[in-house]
């Protein structure tokens, strides 16, 4: 949909511009595009949640339903893999897309992270990234970090969704990625002599849980998911848990609690649907994003940075983060180190 | 980490709960148990070859990937049995390898159990919280997963096929990564592993050249389909656009898919090449790629999902999951019918395992032909491998150098903590940035604060660059290098001056407090020498020894002047009380006013005498920065409470061992010189000054008063006011103050005092016949309250906090306003405009009458409001001789027992000023001595 003249700057949703489908904000040539600025208006008050995950792990399919509310059969506002991809294990979304909703939340979708597919295509076009990071599972590795780095420095929220529990290279990954992040360029620019406190962003993270079975809605099953996040999350600057809780005068012991939402297999017409289920997988599935959506857009938001940011200053900051990131020497020092550990021979 | 924490996972493991895994029908453990029983074992097992089927991977949380496969496999609850059975609380981290003999299909099937497992993972989480807590969860990682990819490695030594497990149905890319490492692990290890089995007789030739059999087949197992290629899905035919069907189901094609990816990739990696020797073979002919897409009859059961739910929901482990009832049993002891469907793992499985050449096929003894091995000799040489990695010898060869070992090693442990390795290198790039930053702009010698605030500064630099787990420690070493740079010769000494400045000059020791004999550091340094690279410490224990010996120096100067007032010279910021009010005057009287008369205050005469001869008097405190924390955090507290207007002492907690030695020595001096005489006063001279709250038997050891008579009243002129040096314009005269004759008679008068009975007529309200006041009679003191700032100006006041301004008219100011109140005892000078400097109450001057009365002296000086009152230690009033000039000189420095009181900071306001009390001079015609008059 070609973007219309007159853009109105009005702050009320209401009469924003909504884009149709998702547009294109990371291109699969690694550049942020403009076409989003077009539906952005001067609205201080908006809420940016990113989502990443493992490929087919249902990140389009859930921002789908989170957009909406409801999922729309006919039109998919993130493209899903359909059938054939399925069928083919191909990836469906490359780069990131992004949707921005009445509501004024800017949802993102990534590519999925540490992909066969997208490896393999590489290797299959071949050359067009491996010059960048020497091989091309390299470069693969670390786009994917890349792209979490962007969004721990642009998003509030970052979902992480998994369709298994766990895969520990992800949740390695996702720490990598914080560990490289390099400091966001608002910051640089705002630093004053006075304070030497270093303020940075981190998104609150959000692990779902999806294609859940039975057994994971169990509390205790539950409490040891949980339970173990909050470890493996213990040392990070990334908040798995949401601190404000308190403040809001919620229950104390929720204060702690990992952000985790369990989302149940969204399977239809399984041999395993007899019907006997004490609950309809589709109705849960609803019901569950629902409670979701809820728990993170009533989240109180920590600023991104220092400056308060309106959409559009917003998207400027977010294309100086990804040229920041891109021109980062940490990620290179980094790939260099993947690099030494095959060149290493006797 | 190091090598023997990591082994130690291959130590043979306890027995848990009275049940033997061994015993039980052909389970075992690798590394076997101590008390595992060989010829038992094998007995229990039927004759003949057995091929050896290992499963790797991802075991999801539940159920584990060995349950998952060789369970439904073999229709039997082994591996399920076993986890239940088995499980170690003691050591949840290790990674182990389990086995069962199958005797039936004569098969070994393994399972490789460790942290990929994600019910390993969750338990080790929990028992190294503190590690996650503290290191993070890359240090966790990397320091577990070693034992892991140790066995891996083992597994594809051992194994003739290995089935690679994946929860979900894509490719896990790190798989790449670690089969690379492994495979550079294993070339390197080859000629050992081969090494290991020479002991092992007849066995084939591959097994000695290769350390192997030969490479094992690797198939890929996915646990679960996509949504829309589940059940019936997956297996219906697809309508192609020509109205055929397609000749494989969907499921078909996405193996296919997968097959291909993973070819490429491989291939690509470099895992899959022409050679014969590779990590792994994937069977070409064959698919190897194998999604479960539900179909499978015997792989899962909604009834077993309804016990496993109800088993969570217990919160514990049911002890046998056995559960029979009217629904379909979960294991059947038979093997089922065949499958409806035409997929099925076994099938799959089998068909791979019967396209293993046997024995016999290649008489060359190539790769190729396999002769399956008894289990008896797969154990001799499992046994035989695993001895590598033997805790006692480290990832060791016998017989060989460790060299290629710990290389060995470090490449595997390179691919697990690349993260650690990263922000290793991060950080020791950033370090010396820091560093520099800190180095940079830095003056001579510099104050704690001036420290704290450049390690800030290279802090947030460190912090901007710095990366990951080693960042805390590197963050240290920037601070412990920072302070020992600037400990090294560039610590400022920081005492403070009684004036409340900072020594500006390195830190040092004084005359008289060095450290009595050096001690002998020799051998410390020359460890140090040895051990310590960066060579700061090396300099730091020598630091101590190499301090100069030099005075304290704020580096201000003051102008005074002495105690007379005549000459004004420079004086330096003191540090000692003695130096303030005592010495520096003396040293000025041998030019000026030596030879006047001078009243003495009480003191502690004997040993006053003694400092008064004594050389040592350069004596001073010592306050070593460097020795004492303690000692500069005083200071910071020092500070706090300077800052702050209203109390302005400075509070000195430590004062006793500042200042108490050298007068304690001194006195000691003095009672050696005057021989132990009985009788003298041996109460202790008190180091600071008297106060009303002194106990009346203690005396300083000098005084900080003096009393001058600059000589008779002539010298004074009223009308040039006071002759000497540093006086501003108009402000340097005496006040008159009329004092009047009350006691004396006429008659007194004239007989005596000729001189006032001449100035007494030619007044008007002279009354001759009357008495006391009535008389009228007045006569005249002169006085003045001289200010003094830190540049010398000096001013009289005319009022409390009002300088003096005669003006030219010659109206004169009298001294009642300042004689009826408390004057301050700081003044802003008004000698410079829009300077703030405080000008102290230095001397107060007198000018007695040639009258029969006494003027006296007592002055109580108040430096803080609520602090202590000094007071010069007489008794009662001094009374001064008429007819002559007095100059009472103030003490330049209050410092009473709680320590010095610092002069107002920034600005005089009537809160900081201090006072002294009013009635300092009096009048009393108690006057005895009228010869004196004639």
């Amino acid at each position: 949909a070609p973007p219309p003249a007159n853009r109105s700057t009005s702050e009320s949703s209401g009469s924003s511009l909504i884009p149709e489908k998702s547009l294109k904000f990371v291109d699969d040539g690694h550049q942020v595009t403009d076409s989003l600025l077009a539906y952005l208006t001067d609205n201080p008050d908006f809420l940016v949640i990113g989502i990443v995950g493992a490929q087919g792990a249902g990140k389009s399919t859930l921002l789908n339903h989170l957009c909406r509310g409801r999922p729309t059969s006919t039109t998919n506002l993130f493209r899903v893999q359909g059938f054939e991809k399925q069928m083919l294990s191909e990836h469906c979304t490359t780069g990131i897309n992004v949707w921005v909703s009445p509501e004024r939340v800017i949802y993102l979708d990534c590519q999925p992270l540490l992909s066969a597919s997208v490896l393999d295509r590489t290797i299959q076009i071949d050359k067009k990234h491996s010059a960048e990071f020497n091989t091309a599972e390299n470069t693969m590795e670390m786009h994917s970090l890349q792209h979490l780095a962007f969004f721990y420095n642009i998003c509030h929220h970052v979902i992480l969704i998994q369709d298994w529990f766990a895969d520990s290279n992800v949740l390695r990954l996702l720490q990598t990625a914080e560990m490289l992040k390099p400091s966001s360029p608002a910051k640089t620019c705002e630093s004053d002599e006075g304070s030497n406190q270093i303020v940075e962003h981190f998104p609150v993270l959000n692990f779902v849980q999806n294609k859940a079975q039975m057994n994971d809605f169990s509390p205790h099953q539950e409490k040891k998911m949980r339970d173990f996040y909050g470890r493996v999350f213990k040392d990070s600057q990334l908040h798995p848990s949401q601190p404000f809780l308190e403040i809001l005068g919620e229950k104390k012991d929720a204060k702690k609690s990992v952000n985790l939402y369990i989302l149940p297999d969204f399977d239809l017409e399984g041999p395993t649907n007899v019907g006997n289920r004490p609950f309809s997988p589709e109705i849960k599935y609803k019901t569950s994003v629902d409670a979701m959506r809820r728990a993170i857009l009533s989240q109180s938001r920590r600023p991104l940075t220092i400056v308060k940011q309106t959409e559009r200053t917003w998207f400027q900051f977010a294309k100086d983060s990804w040229e920041n990131i891109k021109n980062s020497s940490f990620f290179l020092e980094y790939s260099r180190l993947l690099w030494s550990n095959k060149s290493q021979d006797l | 980490m190091t090598l023997t924490e990591n082994c130690s996972a291959f130590l043979p493991k306890k027995t848990c709960l009275g049940y033997r895994i061994s015993d039980h029908q052909g389970h075992f453990t690798l590394p076997l148990d101590r008390d595992f029983s060989r010829s038992a074992f094998i007995q229990s097992l039927a004759p003949g070859g057995f091929t050896v089927v290992g499963v790797v991977g991802k075991g999801g949380e539940r159920p584990g990937k060995g349950i998952r496969i060789f369970d439904t496999l073999t229709q039997r609850a082994i591996f399920r049995l076993s986890h239940h059975r088995h499980t170690q609380p003691d050591a949840p981290s290790s990674a182990c390898i389990r086995g069962f003999v199958d005797r039936r299909c004569q098969r070994v099937y393994l399972d490789l159990e460790g942290i990929q497992d994600m019910k390993a993972l969750v338990a080790a989480a929990q028992h190294a919280e503190d590690v996650l807590q503290t290191q993070g969860f890359h240090a966790f990682l990397s320091e577990r997963s070693l034992e892991g990819s140790k066995l891996m490695l083992l597994m594809f030594q051992i194994c003739h096929l290995i089935i690679l497990y994946h929860p979900n149905h894509t490719i896990d890319l790190s798989y790449v990564q670690l089969f690379q490492s492994i495979e550079s692990v294993r070339t390197k290890l080859q000629s050992s592993f081969s090494d290991a089995l020479k002991s092992i007789p007849n066995l084939n030739k591959n097994w000695y050249v290769y350390g192997r059999q030969s490479p094992p087949r690797i198939l890929f197992f996915f646990g679960t389909a996509p949504v829309d290629l589940r059940g019936s899905r997956g297996t219906a035919g697809i309508l192609k656009k020509d109205g055929t069907i397609s000749k494989h189901p969907p499921i078909r094609k996405l193996e296919f898919s997968l097959e291909d990816q993973i070819y490429r990739i491989f291939r690509k990696a470099r895992l899959i090449t022409n050679s014969s020797n590779n990590l792994f073979n994937v069977p070409g002919r064959d698919g190897f790629v194998y999604v479960d897409n539900g179909t499978d009859a015997s792989f899962g059961d909604e009834s077993l999902d309804s016990i496993n739910a109800l088993q969570n929901l217990l919160d514990q482990p049911l002890e046998i999951p056995e559960v029979r009832g009217p629904f379909k049993p979960y294991f059947y002891e038979e093997k089922v019918q065949e499958s409806r469907s035409s997929r099925c793992f076994s099938q799959f499985l089998d068909n791979h395992l019967q396209s293993i050449p046997t024995k016999g096929t290649d008489a060359e003894g190539n790769l190729g032909g396999l002769e399956l091995p008894s289990i008896h000799v797969w154990l001799a040489t499992v046994e035989a491998s695993l001895q590598m990695f033997q805790p006692d010898s480290g990832f060791q060869i016998r017989g060989k150098s460790s060299e290629i070992s710990e290389r060995a090693s470090l490449a595997l442990l390179s691919y697990n903590d690349r993260d650690i390795r990263f922000s290793e290198q991060r950080c020791s790039k950033a370090h010396p940035l820091a560093f520099n930053a800190y180095k940079e702009g830095l003056p001579q010698y510099f104050t704690q604060d001036f420290h704290n605030a450049k390690l800030m500064q290279a802090m947030s630099i460190f912090s901007v660059q710095a990366r990951g787990p080693s960042t805390s420690k590197y963050a240290e070493k920037l601070a412990e290098d920072c302070r020992a740079f600037w400990e090294n010769g560039r610590q400022m000494c920081e005492e403070y001056s009684l004036t409340g400045n900072p020594c500006k000059q390195r830190l040092h020791y004084i005359h008289g407090q060095e450290p009595s004999e050096p001690p002998m550091e020799t051998s410390d340094e020359q460890k140090a020498k040895v051990d310590d690279d960066s060579g700061w410490k090396r300099r730091r224990s020598t630091n101590k020894k190499t301090l100069p010996t030099i005075h304290h120096e704020s580096g201000l100067t003051f102008v005074s002047a002495c105690n007379c007032g005549k000459r004004q010279s420079n004086r330096s910021d003191p540090f000692e009380l003695i130096e303030a009010n005592w010495r520096f005057f003396s040293e000025c009287e041998i030019e000026c006013c030596q030879a006047l008369v001078h009243l003495d205050f009480p003191v502690c005469e004997a040993k006053a005498n003694a400092i008064r001869t004594s050389a040592a008097l350069s004596s001073s405190a010592l306050l070593d920065l460097a020795s004492d924390p303690n000692a500069v955090k005083t200071l910071e507290n020092l500070e706090i409470k300077d800052s702050d207007e209203t109390s302005t002492t400075k509070g000195k907690p430590d004062l006793p061992s500042t200042s108490v030695p050298p007068f304690q020595s001194l006195a000691d001096l003095a009672q050696t010189n005057q021989g132990n005489r009985p009788g003298v006063n041996f109460a202790d001279p008190i180091s600071f000054m008297l106060t009303k709250t002194t106990p009346t038997d203690r005396l300083p050891l000098f005084p900080s008063w003096s009393l001058i008579q600059l000589g008779s009243s002539h010298l004074y002129s009223h009308s040039s006011g006071m002759n000497q040096p540093g006086f501003l314009q108009g402000s340097k005269s005496l006040l008159p103050w009329d004092v009047p004759l009350k006691k004396l008679e006429w008659k007194t008068v004239k007989e005596q005092w000729p001189n006032l009975a001449e100035n007494a007529m030619k007044k008007l309200n002279f009354n001759p016949n009357a008495i006391g006041t009535a008389m009228g009679m007045t006569v005249k003191v002169f006085l003045g309250f001289e200010y003094e700032c830190p540049r010398g100006h000096r001013f009289m006041a005319s009022a409390p906090g009002q300088a003096l301004k005669s003006n030219p008219s010659g109206l004169r100011e009298a001294a009642g306003k300042v004689l009826a109140s408390d004057m301050p005892l700081f003044m802003t000078c008004p000698g410079r405009i829009g300077v703030c400097l405080p000008a102290q109450l230095m001397r107060i001057h007198v000018v007695t009458p040639k009258a029969p009365i006494h003027v006296t002296l007592m002055p109580e000086v108040q430096p803080a409001e609520d602090g202590p009152v000094f007071h010069c230690g007489w008794k009662e009033p001094k009374k001064l001789p008429h007819n002559s000039c007095w100059v009472l000189r103030l003490p330049f420095i209050y410092c009473g027992e709680n320590g010095a009181h610092l002069p107002p900071q920034k600005e005089v306001t009537p809160q900081n000023a201090g006072r002294i009390l009013k009635g300092v001079i009096n009048v009393s015609e108690d006057f005895e001595d009228f010869n004196r008059g004639k």
